[in-house]
This record gives structure tokens, C-alpha cells and sequence, in this order.
């Protein structure tokens, strides 16, 4: 039985045509994106009492930026060092670290931890980066990473994984045509898209308030201390945050040189000598040693300064460590001060360093 | 067929009618009224952290912060009826924006005059009573103090008799040191009327009249101690002028 001439010519062009545009598709580049493809937008889940977080306008969260970001704080690859973001950043102290960072000019920073930057304005102990979203960019540098970026940027075109996950974080089709300030700014943008979905608010003070445990009475009475003119711990870390957000001068010394002279060597303004930013205290008793070069190992010790070793006479020293009746010291009995200190760490989140989401992905 | 064609005749109708150029639609009446909270220590143009500053007492100073609400600010028409425009104002010196009060939809009339509080109304003076902005929770005044929110911020350095450089700290707040204040201006509000006032604080009223306020002698923070915070509250009368 054979079909008609006519609807068998027909038959065998559509064939055909079908035949041509198969083959002309298993040709096109393989490309496993759609071109209209976007990267999936990701909205932060704001603790209750928080404020509002800083989102830059030119990094927009998205779910594929950030797990970029989470692969690039923990991977090598940026470094020839073999280091990484959490060579300086563990977990167990709140994304901090217990041995200070030595800086090429020879000072000695404690390491600041990676907590709700989504609400920092400024970073660094002398807000010397206003920009959350710029401030890793010197991770590259020879103190840091001592990054070869020709040489990242073929380690990353070869990954298996990388060129697809720029493609779906940033829409980039191939890495090598980025310049290296690009890409830089790129791995950047991605690591803080993951460093503002690093949230603390699950604390014990955090549940206190919103009456799911209860202090006991010497947490009551360090709270007490805290948030009173007794121990007028709050005018610097209030709550939510648990920090001002602001520069002060607490008084460390009394002479100001160097490094110490802080938030001045930024601004070069007299009045700013002596000044630091004002950390949180979230997750305070993980992240020892305290103060900006980490000359305090303990709470007790930070206590016991505000307590009775201010050197009253900083210049620039903040108003609220030398008030009426304050200026010689809290004057706090011994169990004021331990209660002070058992309320710093009803800070403590261990939820948040247990959160998997922020653990390594490798 | 028939239906074709007819379809094709209108079609260039249609798309001449789509062209046709829009009608604007009366935009609603503005009646805008703005205010500019401009800052001066008597007469002397408002700039951060340069100690240039001397007050009644006699002290050299600086200032690194001006932050402060308004509440329940208030339109005063020539019957003494009263026309709220806004409930409560947070106010940096330091942000221009937060300068610039522009209220809309002003009633038409004959007004004599502008009132507000210099701090929150009891209402508003509750803790997490406002949104939870970054300005809002660094001037909250924690639970365990009463709760609440600062009223003013005022900071910054003075030098003192030996000429060493202090901080200080003018911590206002609690519904008894609510300052109101009432500034007479006479103006009118017609139909699209746009106008546009200067409010002015004088940063050194807040240390003399009628108290003579000495950094040395009072001391650098007012806070808990109801006897100072009174005097900057007195003090508080005067320091706007429209």
C-alpha cells in the first residue's frame, strides 16, 4: 500500500525540516540556563524588634548569590595560601577567632565577627569601610589571600562547579571575561549575600523577652546593671542589636599612639582619637579576646576595667564612662560584676553557630 | 469576506484613536506647607566636631550630634483651632532630610502660628510604640529605666578648665521633660499655595536662658539626674525661632 505521489513529496519535506532543525539544535552551545534566565530573589527574614537591614541597591540578595557566597567563604580557591574566609572566622566563636590578626604594619587586631552585618553601617574597628559590600575586597591583598587573580581566574573557568553557579548568581556567561576587578567585586558581592543571611537572634535574652525561659535572679540583676544607670552598658549596646552603631572612646588609655589612636586615622579629626566602633555583644562570650587589639582574654577582666580601670582622662573619652559619680569607676560589688557577666552570656546564640545553612557546603 | 473587509476599513481608526494624545487629569490641590530646621550657636553656622563653639558659661565646645523628635506638630488657625500635620518627627541635624518637614493638603485659611513638642508625646513615649528604625532604636530608653525614647541626643566635646578635651552628653527624655513649644507666625493657605518657613534652633538657647548651664559646674551628662535634665529643659523654651 503506497501512499500518493504528492502527500509522500509533502511527507518527505516536513521530514526533512524537522531533520535540519534537530541537527541545527544539537548544535547550539550547551547552555543549561534558559537566556532569560534570573537569578532567584531572596528576602531576608528580619528578627522580630529588628530594624530594617542595610541592603546595598547594586547587590540584591538572591538565593544563587548566596550560596556562592557560602562556597567562596569556605573554599581555598581564592587564596595562594590555601587560605579561606573561616581561617580567620570560626564558627565556635561566633565566626570570630581567638588568635588576633597581626597586621603588616605590626599592630594586633582581634578579629571581628561575622553577626548581623546586615545591620552594621560602617566595618572594621575604625569604620575605615563604610561599605559592607566593598570590604572583603581587601581579603585579596598579600596580608589575606595573596591572590594570583590570572591564576583564579582559570582555577574557576576549569571548576566544575563555578562557572555554572556564575552563570545563576550573575548571569555570567564565562568568567574569563570579567576583568580582574570584576570578578573580584563579584566574589565580593556574592560572600556578603551570604554574610547578611548570618543572623543571631535566638538567644536566651532573646527568648526571655519574648517569655519562652526565664532568668535566673543573678541574670535578672546583671541585666539590671546593663540596661540601668548603674552599669549604663546600653547607651553602646542596646538592644535589639546590642550595639550603638557608633564610635566611642571607653578609656583603654590614656595616652594614644598608633593603631590606638583609632577612628582618627580614618578621619584625621582630633576629636575622634581614641575612638572605636562599638561592637555588638551578641555572642560576646565566644568571640575573646576583647577590645579592638584583644587585651582582654575574659568578660571578667572587661568588667573589672569598666569597673575601676578607666583611664578617665582619654582625651576624646566618652561622656557616659566619666559622669557624675562614675568617674572613678561603677563602683559594682564583686556580685554585681559576676551577675553583669552572666548576663552577657545569656547573649549566647548557639543556634546561630549551629546553623547548618551557614556551615561549609564542601 | 464581507466581515474582512470591514475589519481592515476600521482597522486604522483604531490606531489613530490609540495616538489621540491623553487628558491630564487635574492633579489634587497641594497646599503645601514646608519647614527647614536650620542650626546655628548664636549665629554661628552649625559644623561637626570643631571645637569653635562657646557658650554662656563660658565653655569651649564641639558637636558631634544633634538628634531629636518632634511630636504632634500642629498648625495654629486664627480661630485657635488647631490643624495636626504630623504626629511625631525624628530629627538628625547631621541628615538633611530628616530637616526638611513637608506637609500636604494644608486646609485653606488664616493661620497665627506653629506648635509642637521637643520630645514624644505620652502616646508615642512607649517603648517599640515606634517603628523599629535604626534612629528609632538607638533613642529608645531601655524597659528597665521606664522605657520610652530619648526626647534629644545633644554630644560632643568641651575643653575643660585645664583645657583637656571631655565628652558630653545631653540625654533628654521622660513625658516630664516634654518641651512645648509655640511659635507665632502669620500666614495664609489658599487653593496650591506652596510656602516654605525656616525653623531655626539656636543650639547655645539650650545652655543659658533661664539657666546658665556650665559644663565644668553641672557637669558633661544630664541623664538620671532630674535637677539638670530640668534646666535643659527650661532651657528648651526658646530655642526654635520661626
Amino acid at each position: 500500500m503506497f501512499l500518493p505521489y504528492k502527500i509522500m513529496k509533502r511527507y518527505i519535506i516536513v521530514v526533512f525540516i524537522v531533520v535540519v532543525f534537530a541537527i541545527l539544535y544539537s548544535c547550539k552551545k550547551d547552555t543549561t540556563l534558559p537566556a532569560d534566565f534570573k537569578a532567584t530573589p531572596y528576602t531576608l527574614k528580619i528578627p522580630a524588634r529588628f530594624p530594617a537591614p542595610i541592603i546595598a541597591i547594586d547587590n540584591p540578595m538572591t538565593v544563587e548569590g548566596i550560596k556562592l557566597g557560602r562556597m567562596f567563604y569556605y573554599d581555598p580557591i581564592l587564596s595562594t595560601n590555601g587560605k579561606s574566609c573561616v581561617t580567620c572566622h570560626f564558627r565556635e566563636n561566633s565566626y570570630s577567632s581567638a588568635p588576633l590578626f597581626l597586621a603588616s604594619n605590626g599592630a594586633k587586631i582581634s578579629v571581628i565577627p561575622h553577626i548581623n552585618l546586615a545591620w552594621n553601617p560602617d566595618f572594621l574597628w575604625d569604620g575605615s569601610e563604610p561599605t559592607l559590600d566593598r570590604e572583603p575586597l581587601a581579603d585579596f591583598g598579600p596580608e589575606f589571600f595573596n591572590t594570583n587573580m590570572s591564576e583564579l581566574i582559570q582555577k574557576l573557568k576549569n571548576h566544575p562547579k563555578y562557572p555554572i553557579l556564575f552563570k545563576q548568581a550573575f548571569n555570567i556567561d564565562d568568567i574569563a571575561t570579567l576583568s580582574e576587578k570584576d570578578l573580584q567585586l563579584k566574589i565580593v558581592y556574592a560572600i556578603t549575600q551570604f554574610l547578611r543571611t548570618m543572623i543571631s537572634a535566638d538567644s536566651k535574652y532573646d527568648k526571655m523577652l519574648k517569655r519562652q525561659v526565664n532568668f535566673t535572679p543573678e541574670e535578672m540583676d546583671g541585666m539590671q546593671t546593663f540596661m540601668t544607670e548603674r552599669g549604663d552598658c546600653f547607651h553602646c549596646h542596646g538592644d535589639p542589636l546590642m550595639t550603638s552603631n557608633t564610635f566611642n572612646n571607653n578609656g583603654l588609655d590614656s595616652v594614644l599612639t598608633g593603631s590606638n589612636l583609632g577612628r582618627y586615622l580614618v578621619t584625621l579629626n582630633d576629636f575622634d582619637k581614641g575612638k572605636f566602633s562599638s561592637p555588638t555583644l551578641r555572642n560576646i562570650e565566644l568571640t575573646a579576646p576583647f577590645m579592638h587589639d584583644g587585651r582582654f582574654t575574659t568578660l571578667e577582666e572587661v568588667v573589672e576595667f569598666y569597673n575601676s580601670g578607666v583611664h578617665w582622662n582619654s582625651p576624646n573619652i566618652d561622656p557616659i564612662m566619666t559622669k557624675p559619680a562614675k568617674k572613678y569607676g561603677l563602683g559594682l560589688s564583686t556580685t554585681q560584676k559576676a551577675n553583669l557577666v552572666k548576663f552577657l552570656k545569656t547573649l549566647t546564640d548557639t543556634a546561630y553557630i549551629n546553623n547548618k545553612d551557614f556551615m561549609s557546603p564542601f | 469576506m464581507k466581515a474582512l473587509c470591514y475589519l481592515l476599513f476600521f482597522i486604522p481608526f483604531l490606531f489613530t484613536l490609540s495616538c489621540k494624545k491623553d487628558t491630564p487629569l487635574p492633579q489634587p490641590k497641594v497646599n503645601e506647607l514646608q519647614l527647614s530646621i536650620q542650626y546655628n550657636i548664636d549665629n554661628v553656622s552649625y559644623v561637626t566636631n570643631i571645637n569653635k563653639y562657646i557658650n554662656q558659661a563660658g565653655n569651649h565646645f564641639s558637636i558631634s550630634r544633634v538628634s531629636y523628635y518632634l511630636s504632634q506638630i500642629k498648625l495654629i488657625k486664627s480661630d485657635n483651632s488647631s490643624v495636626l500635620v504630623k504626629e511625631y518627627q525624628y530629627v538628625d541635624a547631621d541628615n538633611t532630610s530628616s530637616n526638611k518637614l513637608i506637609f500636604n493638603s494644608i486646609p485653606i485659611g488664616d493661620y497665627i502660628g506653629i506648635k509642637f513638642n521637643i520630645g514624644l508625646d505620652s502616646l508615642h513615649n512607649i517603648s517599640d510604640a515606634l517603628p523599629t528604625t535604626m534612629e528609632n532604636i538607638n533613642m529608645a530608653w531601655p524597659q528597665m529605666m521606664g522605657g520610652g525614647y530619648h526626647f534629644l541626643k545633644m554630644e560632643g566635646n568641651f575643653l575643660d578648665s585645664l583645657g583637656q578635651s571631655f565628652g558630653y552628653a545631653m540625654h533628654l527624655g521622660t513625658n516630664v521633660c516634654l518641651i512645648p513649644i509655640m511659635l507665632n507666625k502669620k500666614f495664609t493657605v489658599s487653593a496650591d499655595s506652596k510656602l516654605s518657613f525656616n525653623l531655626v534652633m539656636n543650639i547655645n538657647e539650650w545652655y543659658k536662658n533661664p539657666n546658665i548651664f556650665d559644663f565644668n559646674k553641672d557637669g558633661n551628662y544630664i541623664m538620671g539626674n532630674m535637677m539638670l535634665m530640668k534646666k535643659i529643659t527650661e532651657n528648651g523654651i526658646d530655642v526654635f525661632t520661626l
